[in-house]
This record gives structure tokens, C-alpha cells and sequence, in this order.
């Protein structure tokens, strides 16, 4: 029975490193899963540009131990601008060397965690691109349900970062989940983690401003802009030659033909955690998220 | 060839014996170890860095010029500086560029990449972009199918570290000496298990074909064979059991059944977890430390018969 749209995935791994943004040179890891991480590890296993998730409440089974380590990274990324050059042939490749002591490698350590196991809770709705009959939200309710309990998903969902795999599985409800682990953890000897209460501090709730994820986004297909285009071109077959070709260069340059929705930007929002009775409550209208202001830029 | 359809999910088992498998730069190049369980650990850029030696040293010929190629973009620094390869050229006809797909100039360069470049098309990476378009958008990063994770030793080890002669002098001053001490580290024995995944999802956005596919795992079973050095002692594959996900109507000629299953086969047809927990490595009876893989069991309880609905076992170390 799926109460107010709620759905729950048990997830684990051997690794996770949810990393904090002001140390993300050298990753340091939030102690607990952040919303924006639970958030990709359901949108790996379902996802539809008609709903989207809130993250209601964490539950951590195992909060794992600090583990660290370093290694060779690659420091140097592919401009877009080289890659065309390269693929026009006025420029020679040149490969990106990697390792440790060459020119585009450096050593980089990272402080993550290790045996981790999470009780995710979201709310699913509806986005406003949900706009017909067939897209209510018991159908991507029983989606979600029939992907996650027969080990279905669009990509392997990750701890933070994509070596550190997840394994998941659906849950009817967090809290008879949870008392079950703890019964079957506790017969392994190594019981659960009992955490009453710990304050975490600010912590990332997102990337992107939930806000704007009920406005939806997708891109559409090239039969979709194809016939929008063919649409603008007739719309302007009254006008004069210059003025048509204006206008057209108008729309090729605006992207938002391109896609239906919404294609927002990131911004990060950031919220008071703490784990009570192993409990991290991350609903937005349980928790207040704090925003940066969007006047920035513009 | 085609695109890869099907998902996949495999486990890689390999040994070292007398060697340092992935040296831990935090500790002396001390073999990577966990120190809450003194299990061993090889990271998942080590395993690709092999991956990515093998093809550069045995590329396939590429089929036309507009089919994918097998460079390699991210190269290890050492190599290049100390042998002079042939450059890469890049692909001078503009008649081979023209077949490019893309909406704009920034889609069509990621689109060349992933086709020229087997690592970037397998592994993904980062794309710097001015492109107001491509900001923020998925543009910005290639998700590569294929996926590693840390590898991690079955049981505890026990790393050592070896005194050695050596009768070459690094320094100059040393000159006189004719020979000075060094140390390296060995695992005397030790048995790694890798998990990985293979997500067709990203395969369709990257080009990543069957063929490259057969490529991955060929490399996988041989990329030790041809990176052996005095500090990685004997490094063996002992396993690679990959789990595909054919689909439940794998063969169907009914239209609507081959929709449903190209469906299936894409998103997977069981938990890989329940696959991987198929196959138990351990410990011999009466045994405490591994000296060798004979002291191991391998056991896999997949037959045809209990394997779950739509799932194929492939041995590809038998291969």
C-alpha cells in the first residue's frame, strides 16, 4: 500500500562519497547521504519528464566508517572548442597524459565511507508536463514499484560517485524496513548504528532549485523540432526577405525550441540536517531550504 | 555493428602472488589496503588504465572511416614521454566528418570523440564548454556504459616490505657505492574480486557497440599479460563471470513481444546483487591464510535452470 505517494528503496554499497562542495578538490564526504544523491539513485532506476522527487526522509542503517585514499586523477578536461578542431583536422590531437608527475595528472585524496545502507523515502508528483489523462500518478507509482523490486533501472545507480556502485531494492514502508534490519543486523553481530541525535550542520539539498523541477524537462525529438520549425517558417511567409531571415536567426539561436519545459541552471540550496533516532528529515515543507538568491547574473 | 543492447553485470576475480597489485601513494607505495578490515583494495582507475594499455597496444583496424575507431585519449604520461608514437591524426577528409550527428558544432565534437576515442566512448569524460546551449546540460559530461568499482581482496593481507640490492645507482653522488639498498612491497598472496556494469542507456548516447563490448572483455582477460613488471609479481584473472540481460522473450519474432523485450534487455531482467550473491568465493575448509587459488572454492550455484528469467551466464575467462 503506497501511502500519499510515497515510495521507499533500500539501498547500499561498499563505498560512498557524497562530497561536500567547499572541499571538492581533495572530496570530503558528508557522514550521511545527501538529498540530491538519494535523488540520482531513484532517477537512475525510474524517471519520466512528468513526474519528479522530493526526498521526505533518510533513514540510515549503516552509517559506515571513514575510510580514505589517494589517487592519480586527471586534472585536465577536453574543451569543446580543441575536440572541433581536432575533428576538423586544423589542429593535431593532442592526448591528455595522464598519471601521476605527467602534465595533466595529479594525486588527489578523498575521504569517503565505506558500508553504507540507507532507508530512501521520496515523494513523487506530478510535473507540468503532466498534462494528459494518462499521466496520473498511480501509474509512475507502480513504475517505480515494478522496476525497483524486479532489479530494473535506466543506468547503475552510485554512491555520489559513479565507482562506488548501489544496490537497491523496494521497501513497502521505511519504518517496518528499518525495524527488520535491525533484527537481521543484530543477528550478524554487527549491529546497527543507533544514532538519537546528531546535528550535521548546513548541508547541500540540492544542485538545482526543487522549485522549478514541477515545471518538468525534456528534450524533444528531431521529428518534434523538425515540425515545430516547419511551423515558424510558414508563420513567416508574409513577411519580406531580410525581416524572414531575421527572424529566423532569431529562433535557431534560442534554444528553448530545442525542448518542452523548464532547462534550469544550477544553484545550490543548502539545509539544516540532523539525524534523529536514525532519522534525516529532508521534505522541503518539513525542513526549510535555504536558496541562493536567483538576482545574481541577471 | 551494432549498438549494445543489453545490460550487463559482472564480477572480475583476479590474483597477485609476490606482488604489489595498486600501490598506495599515502603510504610508501605500500600495496592499498582498508585499515578497518585489512582487506586489500585496487581502485577502479587502475583496472582502466590496463584496459586502456591493452587496446592502445592491440587496436583492432578500424572497419571504415566512419565507423569507430580504437585511440586512446587519456594516455599514461610515462610511456609517451620515453617512446616516440606515431602521432594521432585527426580525420583530415571532411567527407568522414559530414556523417557526424549533432545539433550544433559542440554535439557533433562529442559525437567524434566518443567515435574516434575507444576510452571515451567505454569510460565517459569531462567536456569544458563555452556553449551557453551545452552549459549545465548533459552535454557537458559523457557518461561512458561501462562502470568499475573498487576491487577488493576476499580475505585479510598482509603486505611486506622486501630489502633489495640494487647495482644501479639512481643518484649521481652515489657513484662510488656501485650498488644501494632499496625496498618494495609485496602481497604474498591475495584474491581480488571487481564488481562492473555495463549501462546501455549511455551506450546509445556514446556509440559503444557489441563489438566494442567483445573488445572490453577481451582486454579484461588479458591486460595483465601484457603489463607485467618486477613490482606486480604474478597478477592472474581468475574469473570473469558477466551476467547478461537478454530479455524474457530473447528471440521473439512477434513485433510487440521484440519492443518488450528490447525493453527488457535494456533495463535488466534481476537485482545484481542477487547475480553477484550467486557466486561464492571462499576459503577452503581447515584453512586460515590463502597461499594460493587452489585454497580457494569458487562456487557458482547459476545453472540455466536457477539462473532468474532473461539472465545468460558468461564465462569469459574460459573463453
Amino acid at each position: 500500500m503506497i501511502k500519499d505517494n510515497r515510495i521507499t528503496l533500500r539501498v547500499w554499497g561498499d563505498f560512498a562519497c557524497f562530497t561536500r562542495p567547499e572541499m571538492k578538490v581533495e572530496r570530503v564526504s558528508y557522514p550521511v547521504i545527501t538529498p540530491s544523491a538519494a535523488r540520482g539513485i531513484l532517477e537512475a532506476v525510474y524517471w519520466e519528464p512528468e513526474m519528479y522527487y522530493l526526498i521526505d526522509t533518510i533513514h540510515v542503517v549503516k552509517r559506515g566508517v571513514w575510510f580514505s585514499t589517494r589517487r592519480n586523477e586527471v586534472t585536465a578536461v577536453i574543451s569543446d572548442k580543441s575536440a572541433q578542431s581536432w575533428m576538423n583536422g586544423t589542429v593535431e590531437v593532442k592526448p591528455i597524459q595522464a598519471g601521476g608527475g605527467a602534465a595533466d595528472g595529479t594525486q588527489r585524496n578523498m575521504l569517503a565511507l565505506r558500508d553504507v545502507e540507507y532507508l530512501i523515502t521520496a515523494e513523487v508528483k506530478l510535473t507540468q508536463l503532466a498534462d494528459r489523462a494518462s499521466c496520473n500518478i498511480g501509474k509512475y507509482l507502480g513504475q517505480i514499484k515494478r522496476r525497483a523490486s524486479s532489479g530494473k533501472c535506466f543506468h547503475r545507480p552510485c554512491m555520489g560517485v559513479r565507482e562506488f556502485d548501489a544496490f537497491f531494492d523496494y521497501e513497502e514502508d521505511p519504518v517496518t524496513a528499518f525495524d527488520r534490519r535491525k533484527e537481521e543486523l543484530a543477528a550478524t553481530g554487527n549491529p546497527l548504528s543507533s544514532i538519537k541525535y546528531e546535528p550535521l550542520g548546513l548541508m547541500l539539498y540540492d544542485v538545482f532549485d526543487y522549485r522549478l523541477f514541477e515545471k518538468g524537462f525534456k528534450w524533444l525529438t528531431p521529428e518534434a523540432i523538425t515540425a515545430t520549425r516547419e511551423q515558424f517558417e510558414q508563420s513567416l511567409s508574409g513577411l519580406k526577405k531580410g525581416e524572414k531571415t531575421k527572424r529566423l536567426q532569431e529562433y535557431n539561436a534560442d534554444p528553448s525550441h530545442l525542448f518542452a519545459g523548464k532547462k534550469i541552471t544550477p544553484r545550490p540550496s543548502f539545509f539544516q540536517a540532523e539525524i534523529n533516532n536514525n532519522i534525516v528529515r529532508c521534505h522541503p515543507d518539513d525542513t526549510p531550504v535555504l536558496i541562493q538568491d536567483d538576482t545574481e547574473g541577471k | 555493428m551494432s549498438i549494445l543492447t543489453n545490460r550487463h553485470d559482472f564480477l572480475l576475480l583476479f590474483e597477485v602472488t609476490n606482488g604489489n597489485p595498486n600501490g598506495d601513494p599515502d603510504a610508501g607505495n605500500m600495496p592499498r589496503i582498508d585499515p578497518n578490515t585489512n582487506r586489500g583494495i585496487v581502485t577502479d582507475v587502475c583496472l582502466k588504465r590496463k584496459i586502456r594499455n591493452f587496446v592502445e597496444l592491440f587496436p583492432p583496424a578500424r572497419e571504415s572511416d566512419t565507423a569507430n575507431d580504437f585511440k586512446i585519449l587519456i594516455k599514461q604520461g610515462a610511456v609517451i614521454e620515453t617512446e616516440q608514437k606515431p602521432a594521432i591524426t585527426a580525420a583530415k577528409d571532411k567527407d568522414n566528418i559530414t556523417h557526424l550527428i549533432g545539433s550544433s558544432e559542440a554535439e557533433k565534437a562529442k559525437n567524434w570523440l566518443c567515435r574516434e576515442f575507444f576510452d571515451v566512448r567505454t569510460f565517459g569524460g569531462v567536456l569544458s564548454t563555452g556553449d551557453d546551449i551545452m552549459k549545465g546540460s548533459a552535454f557537458g559530461q559523457v557518461r561512458g556504459p561501462v562502470q568499475f568499482s573498487f576491487g577488493q581482496s576476499v580475505d585479510r593481507i598482509t603486505p611486506l616490505e622486501i630489502s633489495i640490492t640494487r647495482c644501479a645507482v639512481t643518484a649521481e653522488k652515489d657513484k662510488g657505492k656501485e650498488r644501494t639498498m632499496g625496498n618494495k612491497h609485496i602481497v604474498p598472496y591475495a584474491l581480488y574480486v571487481a564488481k562492473g556494469y555495463v549501462s546501455p542507456s549511455f551506450a546509445e548516447r556514446t556509440g559503444f557497440t557489441q563489438a566494442d563490448l567483445d573488445l572490453f572483455f577481451q582486454a579484461l582477460s588479458r591486460m595483465f599479460e601484457h603489463d607485467r613488471s618486477a613490482a606486480r609479481g604474478e597478477m592472474i584473472v581468475r574469473g570473469i563471470y558477466d551476467f547478461e540481460h537478454v530479455g524474457t522473450h530473447a528471440g521473439a519474432t512477434d513485433e510487440e513481444q521484440k519492443k518488450q523485450n528490447l525493453r527488457e534487455s535494456k533495463l535488466g531482467c534481476a537485482h545484481a546483487h542477487t547475480l553477484f550473491e550467486g557466486i561464492r568465493v571462499r576459503l577452503k575448509d581447515g584453512k586460515e591464510f590463502p597461499e594460493s587459488f587452489v585454497d580457494y572454492e569458487v562456487v557458482n550455484q547459476w545453472t540455466d535452470a536457477t539462473l532468474p528469467k532473461g539472465v545468460r551466464l558468461h564465462l569469459r575467462h574460459e573463453a
